[in-house]
């Protein structure tokens, strides 16, 4: 569990470098070792200091680049990568990302109970952590789900070989992702119940 | 509902989408798989289709005097049928309460039927009325992408101020209930206090057979006590302390205890009871007897706060008096005496036959001042005070509290003025 945590705490020293030198160097204006250390260090001090915001912004940052890089080849008409690649760097921001915000809020709540030793406070320490535990482990699940579905949507989409130039199979895709994402919003949901009880 | 982190989704797939096409580049599209896929499989394995998690919150003590520590137990039970992996729990608390064991703010996750006790305590807060809660329980999917919200309405803990230990006062009211009480009633009847003496007649209890007397005058005579009655009262407590910030919370906290002491003491004496706040915060208990009216009256102490009142205390104090109050009634008016309006109501009181008792917290004055103004400024209203003392005494009992004296002393020593209704 430490081990876990200390891996998402450390995250951005790792995911820094293998975004910022996987994209073209010109979508960066050749400041790949200056942004990697800015972006590393606003999100080890992030997690360190608790700063959910910092840890946010360092994580949209890669984000942002990943997809600047992709637009930037696009532009350039540079070699693409690999897709398989492309959206495991994205999943594994996005996941890494989400992962954080327990583990902030984790240490956030433990800090509001300070180094109390009574019996309540450490009932409320056992129960956060196992409400941390459950979360990464649910994180955990969900990514490497979502990772090897899309994998697997990936290569379903290049068996049937549509030819994405045309239009009229474009305007039938973005409806189909539309029409399938409203689905996908609002599947199982239940009414809103809100509003006070006594 | 959805929370802003799915709207956030939602539009990066909306842009991912809108590069992709604009490039016409499938692999950013293909980006925007993994978001469909987590908001699926959150809806999967997320929360269940209905989210049911009973709560409650029990606060022990609800009333006190501030001496013990307030215990809060919020009870969770999650009968939704599938696990709760992500929920939330807050008790809201004002700012200047932190529990010092447990803690009104938890992360948790609950398995299907489980039973969670979550206490958390903290000192007593100062005098008044707190507000614990409301409570929010808020439970996620494991990435927070939907949320269900319920919310349980505040609690109150009413710390109540603490009455003194006063052994009597001395009360003269025109008017006597029929009830015995402590009250001389000027009449013979059951009591302690001898009255006079009086020929045995037969069937009196030989007990009360005066042998001195007897042996005086030759012929059985018997001892005639004074009944004692009760009385109605209203305590009023005017809260504008306006004098000197340092020095005016103490001031109006003494008044606090002086109101609620009195109405204590004179419940405790069988009288019946009301009481008038008069201020900023303003509330009426209308007299009645008994422990429960003891309650009632800390209970609505407990909520006064410092602070003049737009309506004059004196105009205030006579026309509730003749609402609440049989004529020739009590009223005991606890005020630091820093207005000179109240003295007409007063004197309007004991024109229409009130027997009126005022019980002021001296003023303490401070040590260091800010400026020679201000202390000049407080000398002068200092001896607009006294003034004021002096003319109330002609025309009402007068109990002055200092700092550092005891209320009961100081309720001893004063001069209980036997009125004879003034003319106009």
């Amino acid at each position: 569990m430490r081990s876990l945590v200390l891996l998402v705490k450390l995250q951005h020293l790792g995911l820094a470098p293998w975004i910022l030198f996987s994209i073209p160097s010109i979508a960066v204006l050749e400041l790949q070792v200056p942004l990697i250390v800015g972006i590393a260090t606003v999100g080890v001090v992030g997690m360190v200091l608790g700063k959910r915001r910092l840890v946010l912004l360092a994580s949209i940052s890669l984000l942002t680049l990943l997809i600047l890089g992709k637009v930037t080849i696009d532009l350039q008409d540079l070699e693409t990568p690999d897709t398989g690649m492309l959206v495991l760097q994205f999943v594994a921001i996005l996941f890494l990302m989400e992962a954080s915000l327990p583990v902030v809020q984790y240490e956030k709540d433990l800090a509001v109970l300070g180094k109390r030793n009574d019996e309540l406070s450490k009932h409320v320490a056992t129960r956060l952590a196992g409400w941390l535990r459950s979360q990464l482990y649910a994180d955990a699940r969900l990514g490497i789900v979502s990772f090897l579905t899309s994998l697997g949507l990936l290569v379903v989409g290049s068996l049937a070989g549509v030819g994405i130039g045309h239009l009229a199979v474009l305007a039938v895709f973005v409806l189909a992702a539309v029409v399938a994402l409203l689905f996908l919003l609002t599947y199982r949901r239940e009414p809103e119940t809100t509003g006070p009880r006594k | 509902m959805f929370t802003p982190k799915a709207a956030a989704y939602f539009g990066l797939s909306t842009i991912l989408l809108a590069l992709a096409l604009t490039f016409q580049d499938w692999q950013l599209a293909a980006l925007i798989l993994p978001i469909a896929s987590i908001f699926f499989l959150s809806n999967l394995w997320g929360l269940p289709e209905s989210v049911r998690v009973r709560f409650d919150r029990i606060v022990e003590p609800s009333e006190s005097f501030g001496e013990d520590d307030v215990r809060v137990e919020l009870r969770l039970e999650n009968r939704s049928g599938a696990r709760l992996g992500n929920i939330e729990v807050h008790d809201i608390l004002p700012e200047n309460l932190k529990p010092d064991k447990g803690s009104n703010m938890i992360h948790l996750a609950l398995d299907p039927g489980e039973n969670e006790g979550l206490v958390y305590k903290f000192p007593s807060p100062p005098r008044g009325h707190t507000p614990i809660g409301p409570l929010l329980v808020r439970a996620r999917d494991p990435l927070g992408l939907y949320m269900v919200e319920e919310k349980l309405a505040s609690d109150t803990v009413a710390v109540l101020p603490k009455p003194e230990k006063v052994r009597g006062t001395e009360l003269r009211p025109g008017h006597l209930g029929p009830w015995p009480g402590t009250l001389p009633s000027r009449t013979t009847g059951h009591g302690s206090e001898f009255y006079s003496l009086r020929a045995y007649s037969s069937g009196d209890d030989p007990k009360r057979i005066n042998w001195k007397a007897t042996a005086r005058y030759g012929r059985l005579v018997l001892n005639e006590t004074e009944s004692e009655r009760v009385t109605d009262v209203m305590v009023v407590l005017d809260t504008d302390v306006a004098f000197y910030e340092s020095s005016e919370r103490e001031l109006f906290e003494r008044g606090v205890r002086a109101a609620a002491s009195m109405a204590s003491l004179l419940l405790r004496q069988g009288n019946r009871v009301g009481l008038v706040l008069q201020g900023v915060e303003r509330g009426i208990v209308r007299p009645a007897f008994g422990k429960r009216q003891e309650r009632r009256i800390l209970y609505t102490l407990a909520a006064a706060k410092p602070g003049g009142s737009v309506l004059p205390t004196g105009y205030v104090v006579s026309q509730l008096a003749r609402l609440l109050l049989p004529s020739r009634a009590q009223v005991v008016l606890v005020s630091p005496l820093l207005d000179n309006e109240v003295v007409d109501g007063i004197r309007q009181l004991t024109v229409d036959g009130y027997s009126v008792m005022v019980v002021t917290p001296t003023p303490t004055v401070p040590v260091n001042y800010g400026s020679e103004g201000e202390k000049l400024a407080l000398k002068i209203l200092m001896l607009e005070r006294k003034n004021l003392l002096l003319r109330l005494e002609r025309f009402c009992t007068l109990v002055q509290w200092p700092e550092n004296a005891s209320l009961s002393s100081q309720l001893r020593m004063a001069k209980v003025r036997r009125i004879r209704p003034l003319v106009h």
